[in-house]
């Protein structure tokens, strides 16, 4: 189970630290996305060069043209001015550029994403509350045991059953992210129902209803903001078996036909496209956590 | 609790046993192809019955179940290590030490496992020997999986560092390679142990994962994933239940293992 303590390293940071910190991982991270798509096997080969009606002349003209290239650093500058113009190359699978390609498929991949999102966080939330709200140990082990059994299947594994049942591929998303919220969840509402200020405004006589929603549900879910970033790159993880066992042409069932077919380019893009998502949630969180450690 | 707790160590014994006695229980050679039995149904001669090569299922399984759980364990030792070495360096150290240490942790906890993997998976060229794949794959599990233990070993760290017996051996003039090696590193060993038994699991889940994909162990080398890769036909299981078996056991040793590690968590 992951810790939201482990998680929280930038909470006592100021605001333009963490945002710096999150560049600064943006940056390394397309560095070596970079060096990955630079050092790939057939990098700089021109199928051009091939053509055996070509003069050396001509074909010493197409290597020239990829001579800047080989410079690691001339490359990574290019390479990230590149994805900033939306251009990343071109798919050696789909014979595409790579932006239109990731374009095409991303809304449908971003929908089920957030429906998964949705679902899982929802019944993760809802579960934890009953379970903390009840006084009986068979609802609280129940749910361990949900939580506890989701955990240890394989997402592809959840996607092939909700497939076989009929049921939307965000629910199989909703079932990979549910696990890894509701024990914190849980630990969390448990810790602010015995919390100093809960247990005085209880004895005060502030109505039960009342202490739940203004004292108990704050407090305790406030510190589940430092698990978005680790949800959303689950969700999206758990996107390349849903999509490519579903058949649904979105991000995920492209990087698993770009990785059969050996296709750096995309594979290199999405990952950077999905690493800028969750470093821009994780951001996001730590911004939110920061402040919420100010008021404290 | 208890009851489940020695069900759930019951279930990890004789899967241990199932694997270190492959060799003995199991009825063929896993790669041996029965051609003329290709997708046979379960019967005593092959009690999972047969895959489309005509090779017997529960031989493949005993095989499989010894790779996952020996190379699983293997690349979560050589992750816990990694993940000792920086927590040790960016705990003792602090400073610029350490905020490296947590950019880099940062950098591993930010990427798309998944995706990741499959990138850098997909380096490997198309005629890379069964073996070859999977020591890479289990090399990768362990290359991106330490971020998570290394913040926990470093927070430890960092709490020890200034502990009565760490000041008393550095004011005694204990060298540092000494004070990390003897004094530091005895007293994480719950730790990392701990973080050990969150690895296990964590990294027989993914290469399940990148086994349905077709991008994990190549064959006829077989493990869990590889042989829940017939899940891409998922329409098969109603008719054909028995595909299910690897990834029951699966199952059942993961979430054993997840059991034990919750209990003794909340006992350390």
């Amino acid at each position: 189970m992951i810790q939201i303590s482990e998680l929280k390293y930038g909470t006592r940071r100021s605001p333009a630290w963490i945002v710096c910190r999150g560049i600064a991982i943006l940056l390394i991270s397309g560095l070596a996305g970079a060096t990955l798509a630079r050092f790939a096997p057939g990098f700089g080969i021109d199928e051009r060069a091939l053509d055996p009606r070509l003069s050396a002349h001509s074909i010493e003209a197409i290597e020239r043209e990829h001579a800047a290239e080989r410079n690691p650093l001339t490359f990574y500058v290019r390479f990230l001015a590149g994805m900033l113009r939306g251009d990343a190359g071109r798919s050696v699978v789909f014979a595409q550029p790579v932006g239109p390609l990731i374009g095409e498929r991303a809304p449908r991949t971003f929908r089920t994403v957030m429906a998964g999102l949705g679902y899982g966080w929802s019944a993760a939330i809802v579960l934890a509350i009953m379970a903390a709200l009840s006084h009986r140990a068979t609802t609280v082990l129940a749910a361990m045991a949900v939580s506890g059994s989701l955990l240890s299947i394989p997402s592809a594994v959840l996607a092939a059953i909700c497939l076989l049942w009929r049921l939307s591929p965000a629910i199989a998303i909703g079932a990979v992210v549910f696990p890894r919220i509701f024990p914190n969840a849980y630990e969390q509402l448990r810790a602010s129902l015995t919390a100093p200020h809960v247990v005085t405004a209880r004895a005060r006589g502030l109505p039960a209803t009342r202490l739940f929603l203004f004292h108990v549900v704050p407090s305790a879910l406030m510190p589940l903001v430092a698990l978005a970033g680790v949800s959303v790159t689950l969700a999206f993880g758990a996107s390349i078996p849903v999509e490519a066992l579903a058949d649904s042409p979105g991000i995920g069932q492209l990087a698993w036909q770009a990785a059969l077919g050996r296709d750096l380019p995309v594979l290199v893009s999405v990952t950077l496209l999905l690493t800028a998502i969750t470093v821009t949630a994780n951001v996001l969180a730590d911004l939110v956590l920061a402040r919420l450690g100010r008021h404290a | 609790m208890k009851v489940i707790r020695v069900a759930a160590l019951c279930i990890l014994a004789l899967a241990t046993t199932l694997s270190l006695g492959a060799n003995f229980l199991a009825p063929h050679d896993y790669s041996e192809q029965f051609r003329q039995h290709a997708n046979e149904r379960p019967s005593l001669g092959f009690p999972l019955g047969t895959d489309e090569l005509g090779r017997d299922r529960l031989s493949r399984l005993l095989e499989g179940t010894r790779i996952s759980l020996l190379c699983a364990a293997i690349a979560a030792s050589i992750a816990t290590g990694a993940a000792a070495a920086i927590g040790l360096l960016a705990g003792y150290f602090g400073g610029w030490v350490d905020e490296m240490a947590g950019i880099l942790a940062d950098l591993f906890l930010s990427l798309p496992w998944l995706f990741a993997l499959l990138s850098l998976r997909a380096i490997l060229p198309l005629n890379t020997s069964p073996w070859v794949s999977l020591a890479a794959t289990f090399l990768l599990l362990a290359a991106v999986g330490w971020a998570p233990s290394a913040r926990v070993i470093r927070a430890n760290v960092a709490s020890l560092r200034n502990s009565g017996s760490i000041v008393h051996a550095r004011a005694y003039g204990c060298g540092r390679a000494r004070l990390l090696w003897f004094h530091m590193l005895p007293n994480l060993k719950p730790v990392l142990s701990a973080q050990f038994w969150i690895l296990v699991p964590a990294f027989i889940l993914t290469e399940a994962n990148l086994g349905v994909l077709g991008l994990g162990i190549n064959e006829p080398v077989p493990s869990w994933g590889n042989m829940l890769a017939e899940l891409q036909n998922y329409q098969r299981i109603p008719e054909e239940p028995w595909i299910l078996a690897p990834a029951v056991l699966l199952v059942m040793v993961v979430g054993s293992l997840q059991l034990v590690v919750s209990q003794r968590n909340v006992w350390e």
